[in-house]
């Protein structure tokens, strides 16, 4: 009980502030809310594209042949989803946060897209501009300035409007005219201000907005796609997991753009027939990790049906079935693996040793990558094969995974089997005396 | 007793969970013929719809989000209280009505 008084001083707080801050959890939701939908359509004309021909099918080769002379043509549904990837997430930014600061969304959302689509292109004569070479910056390259303009812009207009620095109609006009005017004035500020802020980096430099964050940003995107970075990241999750703090949930609402721009390069080498480097992507946890839910549990679902012990059993009946889509919140509390020192044993090191076996079998491109995300309540083995774009490998590997989460947590699972075996006989019996 | 017509929601972060739980509660809730609406959701939507119901149940691994979810209910006098971490586990709707029932007196 100390230590739970402990941990809900000193790490609920804090904790709490990472997961409740309203632009991480705006970021959060342009990518989850917003973007997903995008890209998922996307990503299925990448795969029509570009089929599995690793395989060696008949089936699968006539496919290829047949595809081959229409390619461009059948990319361009992927070319614009994933090419509008940063546009839909500025919406969705300068939207969600717009929801959490009682603004107009749509109009936060509009004008945060408008500023993002201005700071693209090069600040010339747009006629002579290409857009299909717009459309890298548009898309992954252009997550990290779509997220940063997306929270200034609203708050730019939050603030104008606060200062009352608005047309304000008088009472008694229709809300859809108040709207307008409302926002006319924001915009007028806000847009020529992006515009001049383009024009002098791209006078000055000779480069867009995005490109110059990418540049800079880029080290940083290296680095979280490294063994260590996911390790960091799994560890982290994991040991918030086990102190009951669902920990995908705070760490996704910081690490996501990056996830994000590994996904979207993936995608983009693909597309080009090149070989793809991205490797830790929202995936690469959520499909190839969390195997039956945070912690790798799916073995240990399997195991609680044969427990000895009634309250594993109980609690196995109830969590078999969401464990196979992947959610095994239940499972965590009831066990627990909540602050229980054996079994968050396990927990941690299940995952650790699968987070270590996947990187390097993506690194080595053994597995082909993840251009795919799918939802992340897609059953083991399918998530795979869908999440690398059709590949059996990389679904027999989650299921090869699961066999080797399921290997550690077991004896950890018997021995807390008979302890509860023990206690439950030693309550029986006191009821009998008593 | 006049609590027995009100709606409740469950609130997890995507709401994978709390539909499971919040449909256990409505059948435990026809069972017992009482004419409670349990509906879930996830902490962020929230905000937007709070003044449709009269008590709100947070689950245990978005504990951490208890705060802010307080403060948006507290606004439309709604009580929240943590889901029982046991009577989430084994989504025994029951014993999660008999929880709300109580937050309504």
């Amino acid at each position: 009980m100390k230590l739970e008084q402990w941990l809900e001083d000193h790490l609920m707080e804090p904790l709490g502030k990472i997961a409740q801050n309203t632009y991480l959890q705006a970021i959060r939701d342009a990518f989850v809310i917003f973007a997903l939908p995008v890209i998922i359509t996307g990503a299925i004309f990448l795969i029509i594209a570009n089929p599995p021909t690793s395989l060696n099918w008949g089936i699968i080769d006539a496919w290829a042949n047949a595809v081959e002379p229409i390619q461009p043509q059948l990319l361009f549904p992927y070319n614009l989803t994933f090419g509008v990837m940063a546009l839909t997430v500025s919406f969705g930014v300068g939207y969600s946060l717009a929801i959490r600061k009682d603004m107009d969304a749509v109009m936060a959302g509009i004008l945060s897209m408008l500023a993002f689509f201005m700071t693209a292109f090069p600040v010339t004569d747009i006629e002579q501009v290409p857009f299909g070479e717009i459309l890298q910056y548009l898309g992954g390259q252009g997550l990290f300035v779509a997220i940063i303009l997306g929270i200034l812009t609203t708050e730019a207009m939050n603030f104008l409007i606060k200062k009352g620095v608005t047309f304000e109609m008088p009472a008694g006009v229709p809300p859809y005219v108040m709207r307008t005017f409302r926002a006319v004035i924001p915009f007028m500020i806000i847009l020529p201000l992006v515009w001049i802020v383009s024009w002098i980096v791209w006078a000055n430099f000779g480069i867009t907005i995005p490109q110059a964050v990418l540049d800079l940003f880029s080290p940083l995107v290296a680095a979280s796609n490294s063994y260590w970075a996911a390790l960091g990241m799994i560890l982290l999750m994991l040991v918030l997991w086990a102190i009951g703090i669902h920990g995908m949930n705070v760490v996704s609402s910081v690490v996501y753009p990056f996830w994000m721009t590994n996904l979207a390069e993936n995608a983009e080498a693909v597309s080009r027939g090149e070989e793809a480097g991205g490797i830790v992507t929202e995936p690469f946890f959520h499909m190839f990790t969390h195997l039956g839910g945070s912690g790798a549990t799916l073995g240990l679902a399997v195991f609680l049906l044969f427990a000895a012990s009634t309250q594993l059993k109980q609690v196995g009946k109830t969590v078999i079935i969401p464990s196979l889509f992947n959610i095994n919140e239940p499972l965590i509390f009831g066990v627990p693996i909540v602050l229980n020192p054996l079994l968050i044993i396990p927990f941690v090191l299940g995952p650790v040793v699968i987070v270590t076996i996947n990187y390097i079998l993506f690194a080595t491109g053994i597995l082909p990558p993840v251009i795919v995300q799918p939802p992340f309540t897609v059953p083991v083995f399918f998530g795979g094969f869908i999440a690398t774009g059709g590949s059996w490998l990389a679904g027999i590997v989650q299921l090869v995974n699961v066999a080797i989460a399921a290997a550690i947590y077991y004896p950890f699972f018997k021995k807390y089997d008979r302890q509860l075996v023990e206690e439950e006989n030693k309550a029986a019996a006191e009821e009998k005396t008593s | 007793m006049a609590n027995d017509k009100f709606k409740l929601v469950i609130l997890c972060s995507w709401g994978a969970t709390s539909s499971q739980l919040a449909q256990k509660v409505q059948q435990a809730a026809e069972k017992r013929g009482m004419d409670v609406e349990a509906h879930a959701g996830g902490t962020g939507e929230f905000k937007k719809d709070a003044d449709k119901y009269d008590v709100a149940l947070l689950e245990p691994q978005v504990r951490h989000l208890k705060k802010e979810v307080t403060k948006v209910a507290e606004a439309h006098n709604i009580p929240v209280e943590l889901v029982d971490q046991r009577a989430f586990a084994l989504m025994d709707g029951d014993k999660v009505l008999d929880q709300a029932i109580k937050m309504m007196k």
